[in-house]
């Protein structure tokens, strides 16, 4: 039976830029242990920020290091993923569609990847000192977050390049504001804190969760919807 | 695999250019076709729209009267190959191979074989290849695919002389085994006139010929006798070039010979013209 084309650039993606991912993550986890011993050895110790449904004040991890730092990766991954492998997949014959849905279901895979792979890395850490402050329903709701922020971020990438690609440069910039306003109003329902009041109306803290993720669902349907829309007679260059 | 590819009333325009004008164009299928033009006349942009690179303005490129853009089925079956610059850290061979997963028709081993006959390395890093070896690579590609639509856009300008003479060989080798359309887009015109079997001229967005080789070349004349006895016989008629050596002379006239013109024309040795000749005659640039 043929492979669907989706799947075969589904999965090529996801193990391109999933090398990419394994890299980045071996950079920050060498970072994050050279600075906890460094700060061990000087006494001081440092505190990340973190959203408002965690402990204030919880000491660092390496789930938010990588949670933190995470989010920009998969917004450069995110621009990335647009011109050259479009213009690859085109270029063997993939239809755009074929390319939008891979690209979607990579993302889907390497939010998981990441996520998972991070709350090993955390459970290690939880079992080798013990003394974290959060509860397991906390840092349930913080990975599932984390899932939710680099499916958005990745998407948000995404959508800016097909943005730049698609039109001039000055509509281009257009696309990063809209951009910015996506990711307030993601980063402002999960409560985290924003240089603008108007998203302190929204956060987890004054609704429930179901409909914190809901309202996330259809953030990412919104983006994944205009970023179909700006690829599919997209122009590849020869 | 499929009877007719049809450019149907096809124009093309990219921000306030018009790049292809109303283009009406019927190909053949299992033929070889040489795509001729100048600098800058369209021929990347008419193959874009064939392989799906683009979507035309207007009109639409249709296969046996199925639209080709973003058709799976048609897609996969056409490969463009172009002689681009690959920044890609893949090995050799690994790029190649993952080819495979894309082109159904794709064949292995006719890949490893033509890696060897290029002397294309297996295992050095893609992007460090030189210009010639990434030329050798795409054609790889482009053969080994078996499309049943095969473009090669001056996919050969990185090699030398006697790769490319490897390149014609196995065009010509592979389309004996394995039918298919080839189009070729070149600028050396005089080196590989001997593979078509049809010619595409085309000229500030517009076709200017589509024939037949033969049909096409008969179209102009060299006639070689005495200096007098030439022009006399060159009167009224457009003459392309002239060379004079000693009392001899040799004109290329443009325009086929009537039966009556070529026994008029006793004494003086007439021969077929290049395709060269007529292409650079066909896209002058008017005074």
């Amino acid at each position: 039976m043929k492979t669907k084309k989706s799947f075969v650039v589904g999965t090529s993606m996801f193990q391109v830029i999933g090398g990419w991912t394994i890299w980045f993550m071996a950079i920050v986890l060498a970072i994050y242990i050279g600075s906890v011993v460094f700060s061990n050895f000087t006494g001081n110790s440092f505190e990340m920020s973190v959203p408002s449904f965690m402990e204030e004040g919880s000491e660092t991890s390496i789930a938010a290091l990588l949670g933190d730092s995470g989010r920009i990766f998969f917004l450069v991954c995110g621009i990335l993923s647009m011109g050259p492998f479009l213009q690859y997949f085109v270029s063997m014959g993939v239809t755009r569609k074929a390319y939008f849905k891979g690209n979607v279901m990579s993302v889907f895979l390497l939010a998981v990847t990441f996520t998972g792979l991070t709350a090993i890395l955390y459970g290690i850490e939880h079992f080798i000192f013990g003394n974290f402050t959060n509860s397991f329903e906390q840092m349930a709701l913080y990975f599932l977050k984390l899932a939710l922020d680099i499916i958005v971020f990745y998407l948000v990438g995404w959508f800016i390049a097909a943005g730049f690609h698609s039109m001039n440069l000055y509509r281009g910039v257009g696309f990063i504001l809209i951009a910015i306003v996506v990711i307030f109003i993601h980063s402002g329902l999960w409560g985290e804190d924003l240089p603008l009041a108007i998203f302190n109306i929204i956060s987890v803290e004054s609704y429930s969760a179901v409909i914190i993720v809901l309202l996330n669902v259809i953030i990412i349907g919104a983006l994944v919807y205009s970023i179909r829309q700006l690829t599919k007679n997209m122009t590849v260059k020869a | 695999m499929y009877n007719v590819i049809q450019f149907e009333d096809v124009s093309l325009q990219l921000k306030n250019k018009q790049i292809l004008k109303n283009i009406s164009l019927s190909l053949e299928t299992n033929k070889i076709y040489g795509l001729l033009g100048r600098n800058g006349a369209g021929k990347t942009s008419l193959l874009s729209l064939l392989a799906s690179f683009a979507q035309a303005t207007s009109g639409r490129v249709a296969i046996d009267g199925v639209s080709v853009f973003e058709n799976e089925n048609l897609m996969e079956n056409i490969i463009f190959i172009r002689d681009i610059k690959l920044d890609e850290s893949e090995k050799v061979w690994k790029y190649i191979k993952q080819t495979a997963a894309f082109r159904p028709n794709f064949d292995e081993d006719y890949a490893k074989a033509l890696m060897q006959r290029f002397r294309l390395p297996e295992d050095v890093a893609v992007s460090s290849l030189s210009r010639g070896m990434m030329s050798a690579m795409h054609v790889v590609i482009g053969l080994a695919s078996r499309c049943a639509i095969t473009i090669f856009d001056e996919a050969y300008l990185g090699m030398d002389a006697p790769a490319r003479v490897k390149f014609y060989e196995e065009v010509l080798n592979d389309y004996m085994e394995h039918p298919r359309t080839i189009i070729l887009s070149t600028h050396l015109i005089s080196e590989m006139e001997s593979m078509f079997e049809g010619v595409i001229i085309i000229d500030q967005g517009e076709i200017v010929i589509n024939e037949d080789l033969d049909t096409f070349t008969s179209r102009g004349v060299s006639v070689t006798g005495p200096i007098e006895e030439v022009d006399a016989f060159t009167i009224g008629k457009t003459v392309l070039k002239e060379q004079v050596l000693g009392n001899t002379k040799q004109a290329m006239v443009y325009g086929q010979l009537s039966e009556e013109e070529k026994q008029r024309a006793n004494g003086l040795q007439l021969a077929q013209i290049t395709l060269q000749e007529l292409f650079i005659h066909l896209t002058k640039e008017e005074s």
